[in-house]
């Protein structure tokens, strides 16, 4: 018990540094707190506000369309339900695909990277011919696609989102296991007779991650605004279920007399995909071996 | 008595970051006269790459700071000039720096020739035609065979020692006064070293430049420069003469550099003494070299004044006088 | 009669350039070229030579890391290269590595637990607390806190990081130690203790090591046999002392006069030999040193010299040597 404590204490102190460094640039510690922000509506409101409750009950035809006032802050949408509500709602929605889908695709893409960059030769060749079949589409195409075979779910979004963002991590990780494999205390491993899988998983990936980690941290908003595209052309989440690029879809019909149907969930999308965006920068900046000493 | 061509005065520049600030020079005083060769010896981490960069003013602050302190270089105050006015009157004009690896210099994707011309092109206003022929003269100055074909390849199809022979010329072409050859040899084998520390003297000789070589090896600064500092920790322990300093070593410290050859017979007790953690701050005013100096005593937690042995050596060590 | 604990027979090692649609080999990148070294069980051996000399490909063979081109490599009385994937394993726990630059050679996002710990669970199957406790105290042998053990290598100075790898080397309780360039990268002052640490230990746990270095006064305080290379080819070798004492290759003899000293009166006391060192591809014909000997014959640049016995146990390449 205290051996664990005493390992687990150096991981703390390092992810305190790394904070501190985050929070070191402006911009990037308003990103930091903003996504902390919002994770921790996409944990609080659906305790507070259920859903079936707040979303599938709440059809109120008397107040459809309301505009924005001290009882509906966001106004109301086309069943009345409360728009404030649905947008907060949605956070929790947005993040949890976006990041399981994130997931999903580094559980897939990092341990590949790392084999084909680690073994090279024939491997590597199998590996990165696949992945190059997957980059020849367009991300988003090949995500609709996708959708669109698997049939129109939030859930078959995100394994369609997986799926097209996979390759973007092996290549990141070939390329650092490529380099990696030739440093001496790889050497120094297969010398003590290490068998490979370990090598990877105590060698490679955990030194091959940190480009990965801004990648991905990127890539959320990037993920976020797929998936709400994906819910917009109607192959992602359906209704009632209270998605916000669904919202937009649906707003287009009464886009002319409700403005704030489109502007809220919008500015939703927007600012999630501003934090996850700068958030990366950040990271970036902390993460770059060369600026990182010290 | 003339000015110094480069005077160092009371310097102290710190490294902060967020544990707090951490002194990393803490100079009194270093004068180089023109047409010197002046040697720095420290062992990685004492600073002497941070006052390279220093006196050029490319220290990045933050984390860098510069608590006080002058640097004049002749008749500049470098500290107070901006950054344009160092770019226009003092880089690469006047200050040259050679670099350890000299890959960080050159530009892997020009040629040689093309990065030759354009330093002395845009440095000496000559035409295209002059400045080649001028960079074919520098090219066979540094020693360099079929000059022609050398301007015609890229940085990587050179060898080491040759990279660095260009990267001299390239600091001559633009007509340095003072150049600074931070660990000019670190990377290369020792008989490409042996060829570039004598051309170094010979340029200097030539073209009358001063040189300020960084180094941690004693035997290199004492086959190259009339003068020597060491450095410990980011102050000047002893300072003189090479040659009083070098084989009349006073200071505990240098003493332990020079001791070149361990001590077969040395006590195993001395060995396994666990070492100080890097990160160790000093506390106060003790004598920097406190904490592993083998003849400390009490008297050396008061600070420490630089003690004359004679014109030409100082100690930074109250012990000597007892000596 | 056999106290040879490695022998290296006849060594060569080519890497092929290939070129072209077919990948035709054009060329040969004669890395190691025909060495034949032999090192005495409890000895040090110093390898000494520059860059491309062929020191690194020559060690990574001893290691098994690359296969020869030909030639034996023969390891407390078994071929290296022989060996079943179980004995390999077995035989990989006996030889280990210490390298040049400990800011490289340990995994930098492992606590100083793991990186020591590793050869532990690789090769003897140990686990946790078992693990911790032969870590602590391996580190101590070395000269450092037991509560380094649950530090990042980050934390630690040059000379520590390097006592950390010297401890992850010394952990299986190894016959061979490779050190590859030791100290060339930290600290003066960490050096000595660094190289006196290795004395100690070397007594202690009755090991042999293969010094590579181009410091000759770190060869000259540590080996016992001293061996030259140049460009792919062993050049001079003997006792350490005798060696020093009296130089017989010009390559060597331009080696020693190279170093700057502190007793020297100025520069013009270093002796250079003009030149590069030539690629390995295409070497030199005759004696692969004459383009940069200063004492070279018309003979030197066609006949290539073989090592000739010179007495006192040593023998040299040159055909000047009478």
């Amino acid at each position: 018990m205290n051996n664990l404590y005493k390992s687990i204490m150096p991981k703390i102190k390092e992810l305190k540094t790394n904070i501190y460094l985050l929070k070191r640039n402006r911009l990037t510690r308003i990103a930091y707190y903003l996504v902390l922000f919002l994770l921790l509506l996409s944990v609080i409101i659906p305790i507070i506000l259920p859903v079936e409750q707040h979303v599938y009950q709440s059809t109120n035809p008397s107040e459809k369309l309301l505009p924005p006032s001290a009882k509906y802050p966001f106004g109301t949408d086309e069943l009345g339900r409360d728009l404030f509500k649905k947008v907060l709602l949605g956070t929790r929605i947005s993040l949890q695909t976006a990041l399981s889908a994130v997931g999903i695709a580094l559980i897939i893409g990092v341990p590949l990277g790392a084999m084909a960059g680690y073994f090279g030769g024939f491997i590597d060749e199998i590996i990165m011919r696949f992945t190059d079949i997957f980059l020849g589409f367009p991300p988003l195409l090949l995500a609709i696609a996708v959708a669109a075979f698997l049939g129109p779910s939030l859930q078959n979004a995100m394994i369609a989102i997986s799926i097209s963002w996979w390759p973007w991590y092996t290549r990141i990780v070939r390329g650092q296991s490529v380099s990696l494999k030739e440093r001496q205390f790889v050497k120094a491993a297969k010398a003590i007779g290490t068998p490979s899988y370990k090598i990877i998983m105590k060698h490679i990936v955990p030194n091959s991650i940190a480009p990965v980690i801004v990648q991905a941290s990127m890539d959320i908003g990037g993920v976020i605004l797929t998936i709400a595209s994906l819910s917009f052309l109607g192959l992602g989440a359906q209704a009632p279920v209270p998605e916000w690029g669904l919202m937009v879809s649906t707003s287009r019909n009464y886009f002319l007399n409700a403005w704030w149907y489109s502007i809220f969930p919008g500015l939703a999308i927007f600012i999630t995909v501003l934090a996850f965006n700068l958030l990366g920068d950040g990271l970036r900046e902390i993460l770059d071996p060369k600026t990182r000493n010290n | 008595m003339t000015n110094p061509y480069l005077l160092i005065k009371n310097l102290k520049v710190n490294s902060i970051n967020y544990e707090g600030k951490r002194n990393i020079i803490n100079i009194d005083e270093i004068s180089i006269n023109k047409g010197d060769s002046y040697g720095i010896i420290g062992e990685s981490g004492t600073g002497k790459t941070v006052l390279a960069l220093t006196i050029l003013k490319l220290l990045e602050m933050p984390p860098g700071e510069i608590e006080s302190g002058s640097i004049i270089f002749d008749g500049y105050s470098v500290l107070e000039m901006s950054q344009r006015e160092m770019e226009r009157k003092i880089r690469g004009k006047k200050i040259a720096m050679i670099f350890q690896d000299p890959m960080s210099t050159l530009n892997p994707v020009f040629t040689i020739g093309y990065q030759m011309l354009s330093v002395i092109m845009r440095n000496q206003h000559l035409k295209k035609k002059s400045a080649y022929e001028k960079a074919l003269e520098m090219i066979s100055t540094v020693k360099l065979p079929d000059a022609e074909r050398i301007m015609k390849k890229f940085p990587h199809e050179l060898s080491g020692g040759q990279r660095q022979r260009i990267i001299i010329a390239l600091a001559l072409s633009c007509g340095a006064e003072l150049i600074i050859a931070d660990e000019p040899t670190r990377n290369l084998d020792v008989t490409i070293q042996a060829g570039i520390l004598k051309l170094l003297k010979e340029l200097q000789d030539k073209f009358k430049v001063t040189v300020l070589y960084i180094a941690n090896n004693p035997g290199l600064i004492s086959a190259t420069c009339d003068k020597t500092a060491v450095l410990y920790r980011g102050e000047v322990v002893e300072k003189g003469l090479t040659r009083s300093v070098l084989r009349n070593p006073l200071h505990p410290y240098t003493q332990a550099l020079l001791k070149t050859m361990p001590n077969h017979n040395a006590g195993e007790t001395n060995l396994m003494q666990v070492e100080k953690s890097k990160n160790d701050i000093i506390s106060g005013k003790s004598c920097i070299y406190y904490d592993k100096c083998p003849m400390k005593e009490d008297s050396c937690l008061n600070s420490q004044n630089f003690i004359k042995i004679d014109d030409m050596h100082y100690v930074k060590c109250h012990l000597v006088k007892r000596c | 009669m056999n106290d040879n604990i490695l022998e290296i027979d006849r060594l060569i090692k080519y890497f092929p350039i290939r070129s072209g649609l077919l990948s035709k080999v054009v060329a040969n990148v004669k890395a190691v070229d025909n060495v034949s070294l032999k090192i005495k069980k409890g000895h040090i051996l110093g390898l000494v030579g520059e860059s491309g000399c062929g020191k690194s490909t020559l060690v990574n063979t001893v290691l098994n890391l690359i296969e020869p081109t030909s030639g034996k490599v023969i390891f407390d009385g078994k071929d290296l290269f022989s060996l079943n994937s179980k004995e390999l394993r077995n035989t990989r726990k006996d030889i280990q590595i210490v390298f040049q630059d400990p800011f490289w050679s340990l995994n930098p996002r492992l606590l100083v637990k793991d990186i020591i710990g590793e050869p532990l669970d690789v090769q003897l199957k140990m686990r946790g607390t078992d693990i911790l406790g032969k870590v602590e105290e391996i580190l101590e042998m070395v000269g450092l806190p037991k509560e380094s053990a649950f530090k990042y290598p980050h934390e630690f100075s040059g000379g520590q990081r390097q006592r950390i790898a010297i401890a992850r080397a010394l952990v299986l309780k190894p016959k061979l130690i490779v050190l590859d360039e030791p100290t060339s990268s930290i600290d003066v002052l960490s050096q000595f203790q660094i190289l006196d640490l290795l004395l100690l230990l070397k007594k202690q746990f009755n090991l042999t090591y293969i010094l590579i270095s181009h410091d000759l006064s770190v060869v000259s305080y540590m080996s016992d046999m001293t061996a030259v290379m140049y460009l792919g080819k062993l050049v001079e070798y003997g006792p350490t002392k005798e060696i020093f004492a009296n130089p017989l290759h010009p390559y060597t003899i331009a080696l020693f006069n190279a170093i700057p000293d502190i007793h020297m009166e100025n520069i013009s006391e270093i002796d250079v030999i003009e030149g590069n060192v030539p690629s390995a591809v295409n070497p030199p014909s005759g004696c692969r040193f004459h383009t940069r000997c200063p004492k070279a014959v018309e003979r030197c640049r066609l006949e290539e010299p073989n090592l000739i016995d010179v007495g006192k146990d040593r023998t040299a390449a040159c055909h000047l040597i009478k």
